[in-house]
C-alpha cells in the first residue's frame, strides 16, 4: 500500500507571544495526529482560533512543526522548499490573494508552470486554456484583469492556478466562505468533479460545517489547537462523539438548540483536564482532573471520556 | 395594529460611469410594529439598497426615481433634514456585516455607548446595555477600543448601539456574516430576544434563506431589484411558487443527502440598466417559457403570498422544470 500523502505525527507549533509584557508562548496546534490519502479530502472544522490554518500551513510544509513530525509520500519535507515545486498548491478565501491585479488572468494562471518548468514553453497557451475549460471558464477570460470579472469566475481562477500543475496535495482554507450560497455550490461541486478527475488529495478547512459535510470523505474537529474527533462524513453528523462536535452539528440541523447550551468561557481552561471542560454540559469529575486523549471509539476518533454515551445520546 | 414601514413601488439608481444601474425596480412591501421581516437574495439583488434607503443611508450616487419609503407615516425622502436625523435618532437602529467598520477604530467602547445613549447618561445605564446584550466583562468591555474585542464581542456591541435608544425598527444587513458559524445562531437569538424585549420590529437582510425562515416570521425573498416572492415563512419555505426561491433553497448545502448533489442556480445575477421588460430570472430559469421572456409579471396574490411569476401556478402544482 503506499504512504498517505500526508501524514502528520504527534505534531505541535507553539508561536511566542507578540505582547510586550507577555513572555510565554502560545500551543497553536499540540499533539495532532492524521493522514490524508490519495483522492480523499479531509473537512477541517472548529471555531476561529482553534488552529485550523496553522494545520494548513504545517501540511503544506509554510511553517515546520515545533513538536513531531510532518511527511509528504512517507518522506520527510526536503531542506528546499523549490524540490517541492508544483506538487502542493493552496486555494485561499479570497481570490484576489491569488491574482495580481495588475496581470491579464491568463498569465497569472500560467505562472506556476513557469516556476516549475515542468512544460515546454510552446505548450503553456494551450495547458492553460484546458484548464479554464475544465474549471468552466471561457478561454477568452484569460486575457480579461481580475477586476473585470464575478467573484465566483475569479475564485475558479484561483483553483485553476492551484491544479495546473497538477498538485498531489491541495489545501482550500475557506474557499468558498465568501462565496453567495448559489455560487458557493457551484464551485464546491467543480471542486469534487475535479478531485474525482485529477486525484489529489485535499485539506477543506471551513468553519462552515454544511458545506464541509458536503466535499469531505472524512471530518476531523479542532479545539483550542487540538484534533478531539475525526470520523468519516458520513457517521459524524448521525452520531458525533464529542460534545464540541455535538454542539458544532447543531448549528446545523434544526434541533432543539435549548437542550445543549454552553458554560460561560470566562473563566480559565481547567490546568489539567480536558480543554473543552469548562464549556461542556456532559462533564463529570473525572474530565477536569484527567486529560482524555484521542481514542477509537465505534469507527470514529474522540478524545472524551463519556464517547460512548454522547454518541448514543 | 399601525403600519410601521411601508415601501411603495420604490424605484431606485446608481449613476456610475458606465451609465445608470436599476438596484431597486418597483419594491412594495410592509412591515407592522413588532414584527420580523427577513429579506433574502444573492450579492446584487438590491436588498442592501433596500435596508440602506429605510434610513435614507444609500450612497451619494444613489437616488430615488419614483415610488416611496414611510417609516412611522414620516416619507424618508420628502421630509426634510431635521426630520430625517430625528427619525434615524430615535425610530430606527442599524446593524451591519462587519462590526468593525461600524465602530470608530480610535474611540473608546464605552464613550461610543455613551454616545449612543444620550451625552447625559449614567455609565451605570451604558452598563446595563452592555450587560443585556450578553456580555459578561462589561468594566473591560467599556475601557476596550474595538481592536481589542472579538469578531463576536464586537457584533453585541453594535446591537448594544442599534437599541440604546429602544428603536422601533432595527435593520439588520448580514448581521453574523462575518462571524464563526457556530456564533451566529447566538448572536441572532439576542437580536431577536433584544427586539422582543424592546418591542421594536426587525428586518433582517440575508443571503441564507434557511436562516432568516428560522428566524422570521414573515419571509421576502429579492431578484434583480423586485421582491419576487412574499408571505409567512411557512408558506414561502414550504410551498415555494417562485422558481428562484426554489433553487436558492436545493442551492444550499445542508440539506442534501449522503451521495446527493447540490443543484447550483447557473447563470450569474443580471446588473439592471433599466426598468426589465421580461422576467429577469427568466435566462436562468428551468421553468422559463416564452411568455416570460416577452412579458414582464407583476406582482399577483396566489396561495396566501405574493409572487412575480407567470409560473408560478405551474410550480405550485408540483411540476418539475423541463
Amino acid at each position: 500500500m503506499n504512504p498517505p500523502v500526508v501524514h502528520l505525527d504527534s505534531v505541535g507549533v507553539t508561536y511566542q507571544s507578540r505582547r510586550l509584557r507577555d513572555s510565554g508562548t502560545i500551543a497553536a496546534v499540540s499533539g495532532v495526529t492524521l493522514a490524508i490519502e490519495r483522492g480523499q479530502t479531509l473537512g477541517l472544522v472548529g471555531e476561529s482560533g482553534s488552529g485550523k490554518t496553522t494545520l494548513g500551513k504545517l501540511c503544506l510544509g509554510m511553517i515546520r512543526p515545533t513538536q513531531g513530525t510532518v511527511q509528504l509520500n512517507g518522506q520527510p519535507f526536503p531542506r528546499h522548499r523549490r524540490e517541492l515545486k508544483g506538487r502542493l498548491a493552496v486555494v485561499l478565501q479570497h481570490p484576489e490573494w491569488a491574482l495580481n491585479p495588475r496581470l491579464r488572468v491568463g498569465i497569472s494562471v500560467a505562472e506556476p508552470l513557469s516556476i516549475a518548468r515542468s512544460l515546454p514553453s510552446g505548450k503553456v497557451d494551450a495547458t492553460v486554456e484546458d484548464m479554464l475549460s475544465k474549471v468552466g471558464l471561457e478561454p477568452v477570460l484569460a486575457r480579461r484583469y481580475p477586476h473585470e470579472l464575478s467573484g465566483g469566475q475569479r475564485q475558479r481562477l484561483a483553483i485553476a492556478r492551484a491544479l495546473i500543475t497538477h498538485p498531489q496535495f491541495v489545501v482550500f482554507d475557506e474557499a468558498v466562505s465568501a462565496l453567495d450560497v448559489s455560487i458557493q455550490s457551484q464551485v464546491l461541486n467543480l471542486i469534487k468533479d475535479l478531485q474525482a478527475s485529477e486525484g489529489f488529495a485535499a485539506l477543506f478547512i471551513s468553519h462552515d460545517i454544511a458545506v464541509t459535510r458536503y466535499v469531505a470523505h472524512t471530518i476531523g474537529v479542532m479545539y483550542q489547537g487540538e484534533l478531539v474527533e475525526q470520523a468519516p462524513a458520513s457517521t459524524f453528523y448521525l452520531k458525533p462523539k464529542h460534545p464540541y462536535s455535538r454542539a458544532l452539528r447543531l448549528t446545523l440541523a434544526e434541533e432543539d438548540r435549548a437542550a445543549f447550551t454552553f458554560k460561560d468561557t470566562t473563566g480559565s481552561e481547567s490546568a489539567r483536564g480536558c480543554l473543552f471542560s469548562v464549556r461542556c454540559p456532559w462533564a463529570v469529575d473525572r474530565c477536569f482532573a484527567d486529560k482524555p486523549g484521542l481514542r477509537d471509539v465505534e469507527g470514529s476518533r474522540s478524545a472524551c471520556h463519556r464517547a460512548e454515551e454522547v454518541g448514543a445520546a | 395594529m399601525s403600519s410601521l414601514l411601508d415601501v411603495r413601488d420604490l424605484v431606485v439608481v446608481y449613476n456610475t460611469p458606465r451609465g445608470t444601474v436599476l438596484a431597486l425596480d418597483g419594491v412594495s412591501v410592509g412591515l407592522n410594529a413588532g414584527e420580523t421581516l427577513g429579506i433574502v437574495g444573492e450579492s446584487g439583488s438590491g436588498k442592501s439598497t433596500l435596508g440602506l434607503a429605510i434610513g435614507r443611508l444609500m450612497p451619494q450616487n444613489a437616488y430615488r426615481l419614483s415610488g416611496d419609503l414611510v417609516v412611522n407615516g414620516h416619507s424618508v425622502f420628502k421630509g426634510d433634514d431635521e426630520n430625517l436625523r430625528i427619525l434615524r435618532r430615535d425610530a430606527l437602529g442599524f446593524i451591519f456585516q462587519n462590526p468593525m467598520a461600524a465602530l470608530d477604530p480610535t474611540m473608546r467602547v464605552g464613550r461610543q455607548l455613551t454616545r449612543a445613549v444620550g451625552r447625559r447618561a449614567a455609565p451605570e445605564k451604558v452598563f446595563s446595555l452592555l450587560s443585556s446584550v450578553g456580555l459578561t466583562e462589561t468594566e473591560r468591555v467599556f475601557h476596550s477600543f474595538p481592536h481589542e474585542l472579538s469578531g463576536g464581542m464586537a457584533q453585541r456591541v453594535a446591537i448594544a448601539i442599534a437599541i440604546a435608544r429602544r428603536p422601533q425598527l432595527i435593520v439588520a444587513d448580514e448581521p453574523t456574516a462575518s462571524l464563526d458559524a457556530w456564533l451566529r445562531d447566538q448572536v441572532l437569538e439576542l437580536l431577536l430576544s433584544m427586539c422582543r424585549a424592546t418591542g421594536a420590529a426587525l428586518v433582517l437582510l440575508s443571503h441564507d434563506l434557511h436562516m432568516v425562515s428560522r428566524h422570521c416570521r414573515h419571509v421576502a425573498v429579492m431578484y434583480g431589484g423586485r421582491i419576487v416572492e412574499y408571505g409567512e415563512r411557512e408558506t414561502v419555505f414550504h410551498r415555494q411558487a417562485h422558481p428562484y426561491t426554489r433553487a436558492l433553497l436545493r442551492a444550499a448545502p445542508g440539506a442534501e443527502g449522503p451521495h446527493g448533489r447540490l443543484n447550483p442556480i447557473r447563470g450569474v445575477p443580471p446588473i439592471l440598466m433599466e426598468r426589465s421588460t421580461c422576467c429577469a430570472f427568466a435566462s436562468r430559469c428551468d421553468w422559463a417559457v416564452n411568455q416570460c421572456l416577452d412579458e414582464r409579471p407583476e406582482a399577483r396574490w396566489l396561495d396566501e403570498r405574493s409572487v412575480i411569476c407567470h409560473r408560478a401556478e405551474t410550480l405550485l402544482a408540483g411540476a418539475s422544470g423541463t
